[in-house]
């Protein structure tokens, strides 16, 4: 069962008028598996897991899902949306309704789910976050980690059986960005499949089990996290990982 | 200011007659104006094609133009064509069309005050384009679109005053024949004045009592607060 | 029959007069929008002073005068004044003294909410930067407080262009009045020229209107922040 493919990507293709995105991404992803997904701005690692869950059409390839195709344009993007959660860097709480509004609508608007059912899982997850006592606040009286720690939960209510972060802490102010990694963290316990995009390298290191590092709408490196930190295989990544230490900075 | 007090008891009923009649063609426009308004901003919000383009033109035409050269085409000018309209029809159809031109811009003025990133949150929770509208969207439209909704609403109600041009008697045709008449200014103006503090007093009150509690009872962190 | 009518509009000096009778309409309109401008920035700067007397004072000009339909006004002006004050005023004058006193109180409204909209973090830190008072408000607050200023105002504008329609009520003779009298003088020669008097006088006040909306609607867009 572990070593089941859950996620299949196969040359994926993204174009933006005459601007190539991806160019040919090819993956596999399987179950309880951690994927974390680094490179530079605009190298198109966003595009990529919004490319998953249709919120891009592709121009190219072909996404499996349990060896079923969901790249097509027949399939309706609210049942991938069931089995592929995302969440955003900007949160995006619907404004106008109460943290408990916010995490149960779509499981009963979309999969038809008893109200009463719903609102005791809602609660149950908003504990295990620490959030027990904001069901009735509205997103506005909430910080950064809070509600994007809600989005986190309105993602999971729906029972995905992969997530999709994207920079989720890329809008955080520094104290706030641990309580929402260590959500990620206890997903990972859990055995939940994850694709992470991410610019926390300390924290990619600790969960991931593989890393992709993406440039230019292409893989140029996949690695175990260990030897890709330590020791990356391409110079590219060894650039990139350089801009991120300081101690070859001198102070006087 | 010496006012003849039997002149106004003797006449104020003439004015709430009138004024009946105001507040039945107001109110009818204005039901009518918000639904016109409604179906342009949403075939303009989803680009509906040919149609959307159309819906420009018209709010771009009613919203450059008076409501009393409105009248004047489609009272004095539309029967050349064959076209007869009785002046109620008129006076309904002129609010209906100034006043839808209005309400779609409300409406737009809510609709895109809702960002691109809220939908993609929903579309990513699988909900379909219908329930975005309905959970999503709307609700945070309202929100957005009602100040200026209440705006047009009292706007309408003083562009009913303009209806005597079209042979209908309402408050201003009522003054202007009792002055015309009788020489009695001071009188029909203050009966004329009283008229429309009445009708309007309250609805601007509402308006702003509504306005306070949305703004007050704000939700969202953009836009309203 | 409907060439007839179309005829009409170039026939001996009907033309002109037309245009004629727009210029009116443009006079009024200029002269009132900029006194509006001038004493509105005025009274908007008085209504952030929070000094309970001119905040009362200008609180019940502003609702009184935005309440009451312009025609309203407009009535008031030219029948009532002449009589109570025995002054005889032409119909012009009475309209200009009416848009003014809405102008003003329009235009002041949109002075103070672009005054108040200025965060206080920008005085301060203008301050804190050394400015001058005078420096402050020449290059922080009034550059900001213009980007909010501008398209509000400028919708303004083609709102006081649309309503000077009314003074066709008060006698003015301007253009609907001279398109009522080419109608009249050629009743039996051209019966459709209704049709396309008003249709051309409809055309001509979108076209003196739309120019400025689309205006203000492009610097409300490029200024947004």
């Amino acid at each position: 069962m572990e070593n089941k493919t859950l996620l299949r990507i196969e040359h994926l293709k993204k174009t933006f008028g005459d601007h190539t995105i991806l160019k040919d991404i090819s993956m596999e992803v399987k179950k309880g598996e951690v994927i974390v997904i680094i490179g530079p701005s605009g190298c198109g690692k966003s595009t990529f897991l919004r490319c998953l869950n249709h919120l891009e059409t592709i121009d190219g390839g072909a996404v499996y899902f349990k060896d079923e195709c969901i790249s097509g344009k027949n399939i309706s993007r609210a049942v991938i949306c069931q089995h592929i959660g995302m969440v955003f860097q900007s949160y995006d709480l619907f404004n106008h309704l109460t943290v408990i509004d916010n995490i149960t609508l779509a499981a009963i608007q979309v999969q038809h789910r008893k109200k009463a059912e719903v609102e005791q899982a809602a609660r149950r997850l908003l504990a295990r976050v620490g959030l027990a006592d904001k069901e009735t606040a509205y997103p506005r009286q909430l910080s950064g980690g809070q509600k994007q720690r809600i989005a986190m939960i309105r993602a999971l209510i729906l029972n995905p059986e992969v997530m999709l972060f994207d920079e989720v802490t890329a809008s955080l102010d520094p104290e706030m960005v641990r309580e929402v990694l260590d959500v990620i963290i206890g997903l990972t316990r859990q055995g939940m499949t994850m694709l992470i995009v991410t610019h926390e390298m300390s924290f990619a290191r600790a969960v991931a089990d593989r890393i992709f590092f993406f440039d230019d709408g292409q893989i140029i490196e996949e690695n175990v996290p260990e030897r890709f930190f330590d020791k990356p295989g391409t110079e590219r990544a060894g650039q990139f990982l350089n801009s991120f230490k300081f101690n070859s900075v001198k102070v006087k | 200011m010496h006012l003849d007090l039997l002149f106004i008891q003797k006449f104020a009923p003439m004015y709430a007659k009138a004024a009946v009649i105001t507040v039945q063609l107001a109110c009818t426009g204005i039901v009518m104006a918000i639904l016109t308004g409604l179906l342009v901003s949403i075939v303009r919000y989803r680009k509906i094609p040919v149609l959307s383009q159309l819906f420009f033109a018209y709010v771009q035409l009613f919203r450059n133009t008076p409501l009393l050269v409105q009248l004047f085409f489609l009272y004095f000018g539309l029967p050349k064509l064959g076209i007869h309209i009785s002046g109620p029809a008129c006076a309904i159809a002129g609010l209906t069309l100034l006043g839808g031109s209005y309400m779609a811009e409300a409406f737009r003025a809510g609709l895109s005050s809702v960002s691109k990133s809220q939908i993609e949150a929903a579309e990513a929770l699988g909900f379909s384009h219908m329930q975005i509208m309905r959970y999503v969207i709307v609700p945070q439209a309202l929100a957005v679109s009602i100040p200026p909704l209440c705006a047009n609403v009292i706007f309408l109600i003083k562009e009913t005053s303009v209806f005597s041009v079209v042979a209908l008697s309402d408050l201003v045709y009522v003054a202007k024949d009792l002055i015309g008449l009788y020489y009695k200014t001071d009188e029909a103006l203050l009966l004329l004045v009283i008229s429309y503090l009445i009708i309007l007093l309250p609805v601007s009150l509402l308006a702003s009592l509504l306005e306070r509690r949305i703004r007050y009872a704000g939700f969202g962190n953009t836009g309203i607060v | 029959m409907q060439d007839l009518g179309i005829r009409v509009l170039f026939e001996g000096e009907n033309g002109i007069r037309l245009l004629l009778g727009l210029l009116v309409t443009i006079k009024l309109s200029v002269i009132t929008i900029i006194a509006s401008c001038i004493l509105g920035t005025i009274m908007g700067m008085l209504m952030t002073l929070r000094h309970p007397a001119v905040h009362f004072i200008t609180r019940i000009y502003l609702e009184f005068i935005r309440i009451m339909p312009q025609l309203v006004l407009l009535f008031i002006a030219y029948f009532g004044l002449t009589r109570a004050a025995g002054i005889n005023l032409s119909g012009f004058t009475a309209a200009v003294i009416v848009f003014i006193l809405w102008g003003t109180a329009e235009m002041g409204d949109l002075v103070r909410s672009a005054l108040i909209s200025i965060p206080r973090n920008q005085y301060e830190s203008g301050a804190a930067l050394g400015f001058s008072k005078i420096q402050l408000y020449r290059f922080i607050i009034l550059p900001q407080a213009l980007r909010r200023l501008i398209p509000p105002a400028m919708n303004l504008a083609t709102r006081m262009i649309m309503t000077t329609s009314l003074v066709v009520l008060i006698g003015v003779v301007e253009m609907l009045k001279v398109g009522q009298q080419i109608i009249e003088a050629n009743r039996y020669t051209a019966p459709t020229a209704a049709l396309w008097i008003y249709g051309a006088i409809f055309f001509l006040y979108f076209f003196s209107c739309w120019p400025l909306t689309l205006a203000a609607n492009c610097l409300e867009k490029r200024w947004k922040e």
